[in-house]
């Protein structure tokens, strides 16, 4: 496959236009660590990198709102934003080469989404090459706008498939003072699903909470006999943070998870830079489950009955349950997904998606993707608008 | 084009017919004289009757009417309380009109997974009713809230006072069932936040009407918070009141809310409400931080440092519930008291960069005296999102050309600065000729192209929001009494 760099959008819009009129298909290239996500491609085409658009457009520091080419780097985004006492609040793995365009096209989020959102919530203005070489904004540089459609949400998770997304205005929020993460040990999904139910409802309002299985978080666990850890992250002022902690530790005690203590913030640092590399992990096998947040004990459950050797890392509040495997389970993939959790996320509203494994090659949209939200022919319209000759990541998402 | 003139609905008699058994002849309505009432929304200046209003009960009933429009090749559209200020609700060509206030089942509140589901006819206000005691409510708080609805809301991506921590509309849309413009139900989305496929539930979002009509939403709910503090900062001049806004928000403060009403609107309010507010002051900042309580006292008192440093006169503090309700009512009234200052006014809905309000003022300040029009102002300042009101007299052919070149004038001078033409209100017809300033003709083929995906036929709302070939550019005469905020 050929990779071609476009140095700015009139560029990136000429090559679509060309590639366009040859009907070549066109696979966006961002920081190239998650490729792998999505059906894999089938036909050759054209790379088309954003890694030379990678300029500051407009950083409006004072208005808390950034415009950027899409090529940059989540590292060199958040080390422009730490100067100024600001951050997108995105948790992305491989941030050193994970690009914001690649963040927005998977719509990628991390624990932080308990407390501060998802990228859909960050993305106010997008700039986008649709598949006929049509150069297009959507939204603008204000965070508050309704002229025309939402663009952000459109292209928001759409994998690379409606266009190639050049230029996008965030919103940013300030660095808060500090954060700390406080840590208890829990044996049974009961006093899990009391424990949520409680932080769901906390005046500690935490930024994020996750639950742990595994032998990879050991070194978190207060108590290594017991099967899970639960941290939570809280983040604000000093004081904040102080009533925080102690009303916390009561609350978890009262839900029947005494012995809280807060990490060191070496162990705080380290942790949740684990976490957030953890859906980047290499397993055998990696699977998401996504149900409301009542949906995760259940699912986490059946996981360690599969496969008690299992990882998982949850975003529990969330609902967002990933697990990886380091053997592929008796039933394979689609006796995993399909008949095994499948009808479980169902119940809860969710569905299940593959992150990575052994044989691309084998997966289909039911075992990738999972339940299609919205109806078939809707989408096959919206991408027919948006590409009329199929040429954006073909085969990679949901339509048919 | 304009409806209004006809006495008889146009429509086929076979249509109409259908209409009422699908609905029941209580729920339908073909007399002129109750027709007028929906020949227009918020917005007054341009009017157009519906041929047929129907008032259905049930998403069955939604989709035998829009597959019966598409036999007889009849436009149609949806409306919920007509409180927009846009004309989104304005049926194009007449047609078949849905009015969905008799939708208004809260059919589940969910408080484990923080969701409820709302038929489209709910009014905004009662879903935070039903909610009174269990510590959560829903977020997006349109000054309109007491009569719009949730139906109305979604199409027009509503924001209010607390959308600045909180986010608008879309921020809290997990999910909807809608009937396609063919007649068909699907649902996109729902209580999980993250649906397999494209985000299409968000994309339906400030949609005005024109994708699908909205049958049922799910909906997040939010923690109330622990604490609040609501403070109310007197300036002697317009420009320290718009300089301490945004020293707020470039200190890196987002507070829950952050407003500003000038002198001539509390001047107005105090005559409606007697809130005690001090006449002789020139602006004044409602500003209200939310979280936790160990950490507001704080926040507070770096605003009110904020506040003095930059001229305030003096800030006062809500010293209970009842007092902050007070103050807030008598911001979500503002436009109701208006009404006491001119026979007629407009209201401009656009947005600024949000450190650069002080400018803006500015701005609307001259151009309020190049056109020689009173302009009163009341601002979601946080958000950068103005509401110049204009006051004139709707007699005087003058003052409402005027009072049009003003307002086009200002939502220029918020293009200018980077900023929008519409922060809440949406373009609906009233400002569908901005469109083509804002965006290129590549965004509007693009936008277009997405609206045919959903609406191939464009039978459902046409002519709104894009400035299509089609599109009748209705002449703009008499702008009558027009309520907004
Ligand atoms: C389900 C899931 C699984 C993940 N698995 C991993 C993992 O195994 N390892 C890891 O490091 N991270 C993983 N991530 C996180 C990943 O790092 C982020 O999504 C990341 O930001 C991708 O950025 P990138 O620049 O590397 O994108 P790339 O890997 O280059 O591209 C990812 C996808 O987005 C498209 N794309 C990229 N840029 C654009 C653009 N400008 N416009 C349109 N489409 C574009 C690509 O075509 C491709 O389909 C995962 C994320 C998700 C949501
Ligand atoms: C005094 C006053 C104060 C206001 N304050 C605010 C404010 O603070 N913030 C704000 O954002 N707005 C405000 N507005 C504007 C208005 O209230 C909002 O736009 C509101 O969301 C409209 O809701 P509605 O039910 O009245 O909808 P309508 O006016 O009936 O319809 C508005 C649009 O939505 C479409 N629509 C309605 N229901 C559906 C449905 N079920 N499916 C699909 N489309 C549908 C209509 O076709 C139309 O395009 C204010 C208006 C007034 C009069």
């Amino acid at each position: 496959m050929q990779s071609l760099q476009p140095g700015t959008v009139e560029e990136l819009a000429g090559l679509v236009e060309q590639a366009y009129e040859q009907s070549v298909p066109m696979y966006p290239l961002g920081g190239q660590t998650a490729l792998h996500y999505g059906l894999p491609a089938k036909t050759d085409g054209w790379g088309i990198s954003t890694e030379k658009l990678n300029r500051v457009i407009d950083f409006p520091v004072k208005d808390l709102t950034l415009t950027v080419e899409t090529g940059i780097t989540i590292q060199a985004l958040a080390d422009m934003l730490a100067n100024e006492g600001l951050m997108l609040p995105l948790d992305v793995p491989q941030q050193s080469q994970a690009t914001l365009g690649g963040v927005i096209a998977t719509n990628c989020n991390g624990p932080r989404r308990f407390g501060y959102g998802t990228v859909r919530d960050y993305v106010i203005g997008i700039q986008a090459v649709n598949g006929k070489g049509q150069l297009f904004h959507g939204g603008g540089r204000v965070v508050k706008n309704v002229a025309g459609y939402d663009f952000c949400k459109l292209l928001t998770g759409s994998m690379g498939t409606l266009g190639i997304i050049s230029q996008a205005t965030v919103k940013l929020k300030p660095v808060p003072e500090e954060a700390v993460t406080v840590a208890v040990s829990l044996d049974d999904g009961a006093t899990v699903e009391n424990c949520i139910a409680m932080l769901m409802e906390s005046p500690t309002v935490p930024v994020a909470v996750e639950l742990l299985y595994g032998a990879r978080w050991s070194e978190y666990a207060g108590d290594p006999n017991r099967r899970y850890t639960l941290a939570v992250q809280l983040a604000g002022t000093e004081s904040e943070i102080t009533w925080g902690q102690q009303r916390l530790a009561d609350d978890l005690k009262a839900c029947g998870a005494p012995g809280a203590f807060a990490l060191s913030s070496e162990a705080h640092v380290a942790l949740w830079q684990q976490i957030q590399e953890f859906p980047a992990a290499e397993h055998e096998l990696t699977i998401q489950v996504k149900t409301v947040s009542s949906g995760a004990v259940p699912v986490i459950e059946k996981c360690t009955e599969t496969d008690p050797q299992c990882t998982i890392q949850s975003d529990i509040g969330n609902g967002v349950v990933t697990v990886g495997f380091e053997e592929m389970p008796e039933t394979g993939i689609s006796g995993l997904v399909v008949s095994q959790l499948g009808p479980l996320a169902t119940v809860y509203h969710g569905h299940v998606e593959t992150l990575r494994c052994p044989a691309p090659e084998d997966l289909t949209l039911g075992t990738m993707w999972g339940q299609l939200s919205g109806p078939q022919w809707l989408h096959n319209r919206v991408k027919e608008q948006f590409d009329p000759r199929g040429l954006l990541n073909p085969g990679r998402f949901v339509y048919q | 084009m304009h409806g209004s003139a006809d006495l008889e609905s146009t429509l086929p008699v076979a249509l109409i017919h259908e209409l009422q058994q699908i609905i029941g002849v209580d729920g339908v309505l073909t007399a002129h004289s109750d027709r007028m009432v929906y020949e227009c929304d918020g917005f007054t200046i341009e009017k157009s009757c519906p041929d047929v209003v129907v008032f259905p009960t049930t998403t069955d009933q939604i989709a035998a009417v829009i597959q019966a429009c598409n036999r007889f090749e009849t436009p149609f559209l949806p409306r919920g309380a007509g409180t927009s200020l846009a004309g989104g609700t304005l049926p194009i060509g007449g047609g078949v009109m849905l009015v969905l206030t008799r939708m208004t089942n809260i059919e589940e509140i969910n408080l484990r997974d923080r969701y409820a589901v709302v038929q489209p006819g709910v009014v905004n206000i009662r879903l935070t009713q039903a909610l009174a005691g269990t510590g959560y409510h829903y977020a997006p708080d349109p000054s309109s809230q007491g009569a719009c609805t949730i139906g109305g809301n979604v199409a027009t991506n509503s924001g209010g006072p607390h959308t600045l921590k909180y986010g608008v509309t879309v921020n809290h849309v997990l999910g909807v069932e809608a009937v396609s413009s063919e007649g068909e139900v699907f649902r996109l989305g729902g209580p999980n936040a993250d649906p397999a496929g494209l985000d299409l539930a968000g994309v339906m979002v400030g949609s005005e009407g024109t994708l699908a009509v909205v049958t049922r939403v799910w909906v997040r709910l939010t923690r109330n918070p622990e604490g609040v503090r609501t403070m109310l900062g007197v300036f002697d001049s317009v420009d320290d009141a718009t300089n301490a806004i945004s020293a707020i928000i470039g200190a890196g403060i987002i507070p829950a809310a952050l407003e500003m009403v000038d002198h001539d609107i509390m001047v107005a309010l105090e005559e409606a409400f007697q809130f005690g507010f001090p006449l002789d002051a020139e602006a004044i900042l409602i500003i209200e931080v939310d979280g936790i309580e160990a950490g507001l006292d704080a926040q507070r008192d770096q605003i009110i440092d904020i506040c003095e440093e930059a001229g305030a006169r003096e800030v006062q503090q809500a010293e209970n519930e009842q007092h902050r309700q007070q103050l807030w009512k008598a911001r979500k009234q503002a436009f109701g008291a208006i009404g006491r200052l001119a026979s007629s006014l407009v209201t401009q809905d656009g947005v600024v960069p949000r450190t650069q309000i002080p400018q803006m003022y500015q701005k609307i300040m001259e151009i309020g005296e190049k056109y020689d029009i009173r302009i009163v102002n009341v601002f979601h300042a946080g958000d950068g999102n103005i509401h110049p009101v204009m006051l004139f007299d709707e007699r005087d052919p003058s003052q409402i050309e005027r009072v049009l070149a003003a307002g086009g004038e200002i939502l220029q001078a918020c293009l200018d600065a980077g900023g929008s033409v519409t922060g809440e209100h949406g373009i609906g017809v009233e400002k569908i000729q901005f469109m083509k300033q804002m965006f290129s003709e590549n965004d509007l083929d693009v936008m277009a192209s997405l609206r045919s995906a959903f609406n191939p036929n464009n039978r459902l709302s046409p002519d709104k929001m894009l400035p299509t070939a089609g599109a009748c550019g209705v002449e703009r005469h008499a702008p009558s009494k027009m309520v907004a905020q």
